[in-house]
């Protein structure tokens, strides 16, 4: 009888016990977290170029960023500071998260090149974001730009700076931001670009491609190493014009420091482009490291929640 | 709030397709260089004009790199930064005078004072 009964016992156990180290299985498969990945970049900007990040619902952004001049070469070295005496673009903004997902934005810059007084308005999506169990491998993120100058215009119409109409003052930039984190440290993004000037000088190009490439890699909880590179595609007849005229483009590369002080993100970056926005950035680098071209800059980032 | 942010994205689509257009400025005219003649004074009346008056490259002050205060020191930067000048000032995308405001350099005054440079900045 008590053979019975412990019999008894065991069988009916038996199930839960099975069970129970089904359930452990499954627990372990479930281990892999199915949720988006956040945190590919800390801002939402690399250095020069754009990061997939956008703003919390309600979060307000407000950004500077300032590049001075030259740090070496003929306009830098100690009598300029290395740089400092001069800015060659400022930019303040306030950008703001319609949805977690959707963040627009409005900005003022100096301007760096052909065109100044530049007023932007910006509107950043998040398509896709990456997920930890990979079910979507890399994040996508869409930014467009629309930018114009109010800045006086030029009396002859050979000054790319002419305006005829006011459509002449506007330049545009669309974007996509292709991201991917690999574990804590390392996030990589690719950016294919599109940049449309609606009027430019004898031999520029309206319609450029450009593809930038960016990283950042993280140190310890709050600071990390960035960099991005901009590739644009320009057309051989167009360098060769602006060559034979003293005028030789450039590849924008940007290297700097982000730390995180808590409520604040700063990046102190060195770059060659002397332009902030893509629309100048972009196409119109003239500067290179190889002369000393390079700036100190900074972007800091100061965010509000105006969400209850 | 969707219906608002979807009349809104609309908008400004069509904002941006409808003020799109490209186009080119003409070629800048061949100005005759042989055959100009250029003094430094009238160059230099210009620079004041246009880079000193508004107190930018006065020297003493920054950016100190550039100093235009005298036709002396005017010649002696663009002796020692050429390419710098031709880019910055006389070149197809020059950038010079910046912002605040100034008026860009017409295309004409440029080209003379790249002959200027060119002839050996003659007095």
């Amino acid at each position: 009888m008590l053979y019975l009964r412990i019999m008894t016992v065991a069988l009916l156990t038996a199930p839960a016990a099975m069970a129970q180290d089904d359930l452990s299985a499954m627990f372990g498969k479930d281990s892999v977290r199915r949720d988006g990945v956040t945190s590919t970049f800390k801002s939402t900007r690399i250095i020069n170029g754009q990061s997939n990040e956008t703003l919390a619902k309600g979060d307000l952004d407000f950004r500077v960023a300032h590049r001075f001049g030259d740090i070496g070469g003929s306009d830098g070295g100690s009598k300029t500071f290395f740089g400092m005496d001069n800015s060659t673009d400022i930019r303040i903004a306030f950008e703001y998260g319609i949805t977690d997902r959707l963040t627009a934005g409005i900005s003022r810059s100096k301007g760096s090149g052909s065109l100044s007084q530049l007023y932007e308005v910006l509107g950043k999506l998040k398509v896709l974001q990456q997920t930890h169990d990979n079910r979507i491998p890399v994040g996508v993120t869409l930014f467009g730009n629309a930018v114009v100058t109010g800045m006086k215009s030029a009396a002859e119409e050979e000054e790319p700076s002419y305006f005829g109409n006011f459509s002449h003052r506007m330049t545009y930039t669309g974007q996509a931001i292709i991201t991917r984190k690999f574990g804590n440290a390392l996030s990589l993004a690719v950016l294919p670009t599109y940049i449309h000037r609606n009027r430019v000088a004898f031999m520029d190009v309206n319609d450029m491609f450009a593809l930038g490439i960016g990283g950042r890699l993280r140190f310890s909880n709050r600071v990390a190493l960035v960099v991005d590179y901009f590739l644009p595609f320009r057309e051989q007849a167009s360098k060769d014009y602006f060559a034979e005229r003293g005028v030789k483009f450039y590849n924008p590369l940007g290297v700097g420091v982000e730390i995180d002080t808590g409520g604040h993100i700063f990046h102190l970056n060195f770059t060659n482009s002397t332009a902030i926005l893509e629309n100048q950035f972009i196409p119109e680098t003239t500067s290179t490291w190889r002369n000393g071209q390079f700036r100190w800059g900074f972007n800091i980032s100061r965010r509000f929640s105006l969400a209850k | 709030m969707k219906s608002i942010l979807t009349g809104l994205g609309l908008m400004l689509c069509c904002a941006y397709v409808c003020s799109c257009s490209s186009e080119k400025a003409p070629e800048p005219s061949n100005s005759a260089c042989d055959t100009m003649v250029i003094n430094s004074a009238r160059i230099y009346a210009v620079i004041q004009m246009n880079c000193t008056n508004h107190s930018c490259h006065p020297g003493g002050g920054a950016p100190v790199v550039a100093d235009f205060s005298s036709l002396a020191k005017l010649k002696s930067y663009i002796n020692a930064n050429h390419s710098t000048f031709a880019l910055r000032v006389t070149g197809p995308n020059a950038d010079m005078p910046q912002s605040q405001s100034f008026p860009a350099l017409p295309r004409a005054v440029r080209d003379s004072i790249a002959c200027w440079v060119e002839k050996g900045m003659p007095d």
